[in-house]
């Protein structure tokens, strides 16, 4: 390891005398300073942080992942097309021990600028805490302090420099409703009339166009044999099960106007009367309708007998945002459990039947402090850095910079954006069958992100931003792996282990970190001369 | 070959073939052809050959940087792939390929760090090293500010740093003065002498003359000749007498002693001094007057140099335990390694003598009369460069380990030449 650490520090000396990285290093100061001093965000001092957030961590991510990137493919293709490789790989170290080398010598420079440039973020935003909000500056001087909370002022220390735990609603259990329902269509049809259907519906789904001519009629002969057909049977009951679930629960997700649904949140910590307050944080989508403006009623109770506490709200909000209000954390029960009752108020000015679904109504709770939420969003941070070096030691040992800048910047934008690309490739449902083109580029994004990891820029700010808490699991599964309860959408191999094994963005590191060292070890290092 | 020559061998090439493709795997250059080397330790060995006639591609190979098309070569009996070879190799390539932002005790450190060296070594050995190559004065300006002759000078200190077994040389006085080229010429045959096997690759025919015992010649990638000086440069039909200035009826009369002997005399001339020896002599002399700082050799070759790497260990625990001025007072228990027989040393006590003589005495200046006679020139004062090169071939004196380059350094004495 001595070898790695000599050349460690050769290329952390050689990255601090470039120049490339003096200039992203006044580009950054630049950029923290004007966002510290001149956002100022929708006018409240909360708006003015989280702004500030926002931009401060988005642009030092993508700065410093910009620098990562150039620094790294600049020092190992330097090495070679400037032939300094010939000295050193004379000598005795390993083609491992200079991949590796390399990797931690960028790492230990954009680490400690990732280090300087958070650091200043967070003394910035303390800074911003501390000024005065609209209450506080309109409050004159000299007269006696209301017991009145300034919510801005709250919702500073409880919304943003708070790390808070998401937590969705518990699942409706449609169980038994689904088995009444299952038992009398079997009752009503007969078992192999409600098969015979579903294999029609198969063999020939309806148009999706109207005016399209009818269809031919379906081979009977061939329907009554698949009928008889026991693997078949078992299928077309499970689908069969499937639509009538998701059935009943999409008539449960909706409430139309002037009805209630009541949603259970469990595993919340109880908390003291004077403790922090909870957050109910919604979005409300009209179903089937548009309106703008939608108004309800909220009731927060604690079901817990000897407790009788509830609170009520009353709001009026837009469609096309996200709302919340504070809760009193005397709501939640002595074991965790937090009752919602949502009434979507009728109004004939602003009616419509709502759909709700589980990540459309959450509570959130501070769970932790905001500096271990910073540290650990630096984690992930550094984490991507980490994948981005590596990815420029691979492709810096076999290719030309230019060549290697542009296949590292494609890696970046891919991984970044993987959750869109996935999305819009995704195979189409409704439309026909997958033309080849669609196969083609959903299989592909479907490789290629199972060789990248996910880098959206985005979640780490947003979390910061919105006082999400980033729990210390998720920063071990990104470093090492994730075991996730395979999906039905899972491949066969997921499906059979009953297990979905994600590798973490750590893993992926040192995985391409070995896929350069096996390249760079069967490298001529010089050529024609 | 015998066993025991065998165990002497510190690179063999056995058909060593080199080719390179191009993106399509189609054969662009056939580099080097079927080469067969075998080179002995202690053995300076020069690559002689044109540009493109596979000098550096066959260097390459040698220290694992190209990988053979064909062929087998080993370096210490050992693939030239592994560490521990590496370790015993210095290498010095064709251009000093050293990081331009690091300064000369930044990049010293940092190649002894890839040899393992503990701290208290490097600092030691980069501080002898900048002092053996004249750069002390310049130890903290960064490389790419360096002129290229100095860059030459801290590229061979690198190629030192861990004082190796094989040092492996790509047209090291390439961009050098002559000033320079003359130390590095003279600090290869002082290391030779210490038992460091060296191989050198130029198309400098004079370098080559100058330090290689043996030399083979390649071209087109292929080796067309190859042998020792001696017996490469012999004229056997011919005999060069050179004596004091000659008069016009001396040389009458051995016109005519030629003629009874039936041989024809071919030439008489005065000797001409080579122009490296008369720039060395000016500027050795402007020298001693305008001393430059930072490019001033002390022209003493690097302690850790002088001595096997088993004593340099030994030496390094002792100061460890006594502190290095104990040390460095107290004798050595182990001499230096005798002097490795060169191909002039049957002549070497006969110049020796004549050095002696004529540091006593100034001897006018000689003739040189070349003729097909076949008498020996024992007793005849040398012109320069030969006393010099005679000087060199000296064995070490005594208490101190021989300082080659010290006459032309800027801290020798001019006063001290035969010449001032």
């Amino acid at each position: 390891m001595r070898n790695v650490w000599a050349v460690t520090r050769e290329t952390f000396l050689q990255c601090v005398r470039t120049r490339i990285i003096l200039v992203f290093s006044v580009i950054l100061a630049v950029c923290v300073l004007y966002v510290g001093f001149r956002i100022e965000g929708d006018g409240t001092l909360k708006g003015r942080i989280q702004t500030f957030l926002a931009y401060s961590t988005s642009l030092t991510q993508l700065l410093l992942c910009l620098v990562t990137i150039f620094l790294t493919i600049g020092v190992v293709t330097g090495d070679i097309s400037r032939k300094y490789i010939f000295t050193v790989a004379s000598k005795p170290l390993t083609r491992w021990q200079y991949v590796l080398g390399r990797w931690s010598g960028v790492m230990l420079l954009t680490g400690l600028l990732l280090v300087m440039s958070f650091g200043a973020i967070y003394l910035f935003a303390r800074h911003i805490r501390r000024a005065q909000t609209r209450v506080e500056m309109a409050a004159k001087p000299g007269l006696v302090k209301t017991e009145t909370v300034d919510p801005d002022r709250l919702a500073v220390e409880h919304e943003v420099f708070a790390a808070r735990a998401t937590f969705q609603p518990d699942p409706l259990d449609i169980e038994s409703a689904f088995k009444e329902r299952m038992n009398r269509l079997i009752d009503e049809t007969g078992l192999d009339n409600l098969i015979r259907g579903q294999i029609r519906h198969r063999l020939q789904p309806p148009p999706l166009d109207s005016k399209a001519p009818p269809p031919p009629p379906l081979d009977e002969k061939k329907v009554e044999k698949l009928l008889h057909n026991p693997a078949l049977r078992k299928q077309m009951m499970e689908e069969i099960a499937f639509n009538l679930r998701n059935q009943i629960l999409e008539s449960r997700q909706l409430v139309g106007p002037g009805r209630a649904t009541t949603l259970t949140y469990s595993g919340l910590k109880p908390e003291p009367p004077d403790g922090p307050p909870l957050q109910i944080r919604y979005k409300l989508k009209p179903f089937q309708s548009y309106t703008s403006t939608l108004k309800s009623a909220w009731r927060i109770i604690n079901t817990d007998p000897d407790s009788g506490f509830s609170q009520i709200e009353f709001r009026s909000d837009s469609t096309q945002t996200t709302s919340s209000f504070m809760v009193d954390p005397r709501t939640i029960t002595s074991d965790g459990r937090l009752t919602v009752k949502y009434i979507n108020l009728l109004d004939p000015k602003a009616m419509a039947t709502v759909r709700i679904q589980p990540e459309d109504i959450v509570v959130l709770q501070r769970v932790g402090g905001f500096e271990g939420n910073f540290i650990r969003a630096g984690m992930l941070i550094l984490l991507r850095l980490m994948f981005l070096a590596a990815a420029a030691v691979l492709f810096g040992v076999f290719l030309s910079f230019p060549i290697a800048c542009l296949s590292c910047m494609i890696i970046f934008v891919l991984s970044v954006m993987s959750g869109f690309i996935q999305e819009a490739t995704k195979l189409p449902v409704h439309s026909g069958p997958p033309s080849i083109f669609e196969y083609f580029s959903h299989y592909l994004v479907v490789g290629v992100n199972a060789v990248l990891p996910a880098l959206e820029g985005t979640a780490t700010t947003d979390s910061l931003v919105d006082g999400a808490n980033i729990p210390w699991k998720a920063v071990l599964n990104e470093y090492l792996m994730a075991f996730r309860p395979a999906q039905a959408d899972s491949n066969v191999l997921w499906r059979m282990f009953g297990v979905k094994i994600v590798l973490g963005t750590g893993l992926r590191t040192f995985l391409a970190l070995g896929i350069g060292w096996l390249i760079f070890r069967k490298r001529e290092l010089a050529g024609i001369t | 070959m015998s066993a025991e020559i065998d165990n002497d061998v510190v690179v063999r090439t056995v058909g060593l073939t080199k080719v390179f493709r191009d993106f399509w795997l189609r054969e662009k250059v056939a580099a080097v052809s079927d080469l067969d080397l075998s080179i002995h330790a202690g053995e300076v060995y020069g690559l002689l050959g044109p540009n493109g006639s596979g000098k550096s591609t066959t260097l390459k190979m040698l220290l694992g940087l190209v990988f053979p098309t064909r062929g087998r070569v080993t370096v210490f009996g050992k693939n030239p792939f592994d560490v521990k070879t590496k370790k015993r190799i210095g290498f010095l390539p064709e251009e000093s390929y050293l990081y331009p932002f690091l300064d000369a005790r930044e990049t010293l450190d940092y190649y002894g760090r890839l040899f393992g060296q503990p701290r208290y070594e490097r600092k030691r050995r980069i501080g002898m090293l900048l002092d053996m190559v004249g750069l002390t004065g310049a130890a903290y300006r960064r490389i790419g500010e360096y002129s290229k002759g100095m860059q030459r000078r801290i590229g061979m200190a690198q190629a030192l740093i861990n004082d190796p077994d094989l040092l492996i040389l790509d047209e090291p006085t390439s961009g050098m003065d002559p000033m320079a080229a003359r130390q590095f010429k003279d600090l290869i045959t002082d290391l030779s002498r210490r038992g460091k096997t060296i191989i050198l690759s130029s198309h400098l025919l004079s370098d080559m003359e100058d330090v290689c015992d043996r030399v083979g010649i390649l071209f087109a990638g292929q080796l067309r000749s190859e042998g020792t000086l001696a017996n490469l440069l012999s004229r056997s039909g011919l005999t060069q007498i050179v004596t004091e200035h000659l008069d016009e009826a001396t040389c009458d009369a051995v016109r005519r002693v030629l003629a009874e002997a039936d041989k024809r005399l071919i030439s008489v001339e005065a000797p001409k001094d080579k122009l490296e020896s008369l720039f060395l002599r000016i500027v050795r002399q402007a020298q001693a007057r305008h001393r430059r700082a930072d490019v001033v050799a002390t022209g003493e070759v690097a302690e850790f140099l002088r001595v096997g790497p088993e004593q340099d260990r030994k030496r390094v625990i002792e100061e460890l335990l006594t502190g290095p001025e104990q040390v460095a007072a107290a004798p050595s228990e182990h001499p230096a390694p005798p002097p490795r027989p060169s191909v002039a040393e049957p002549v070497g006590e006969v110049i020796d003598h004549l050095l002696a003589d004529k540091a006593e005495a100034e001897p006018a200046e000689p003739a040189i009369a070349t003729a097909p006679a076949s008498a020996p020139a024992t007793e005849t004062p040398l012109p320069d460069e030969a006393v010099e090169k005679r000087q060199r071939e000296k064995p070490p004196r005594a208490g101190i380990d021989l300082n080659v380059i010290d006459d032309l350094t800027q801290t020798g004495n001019p006063e001290n030449h035969d010449d001032a």
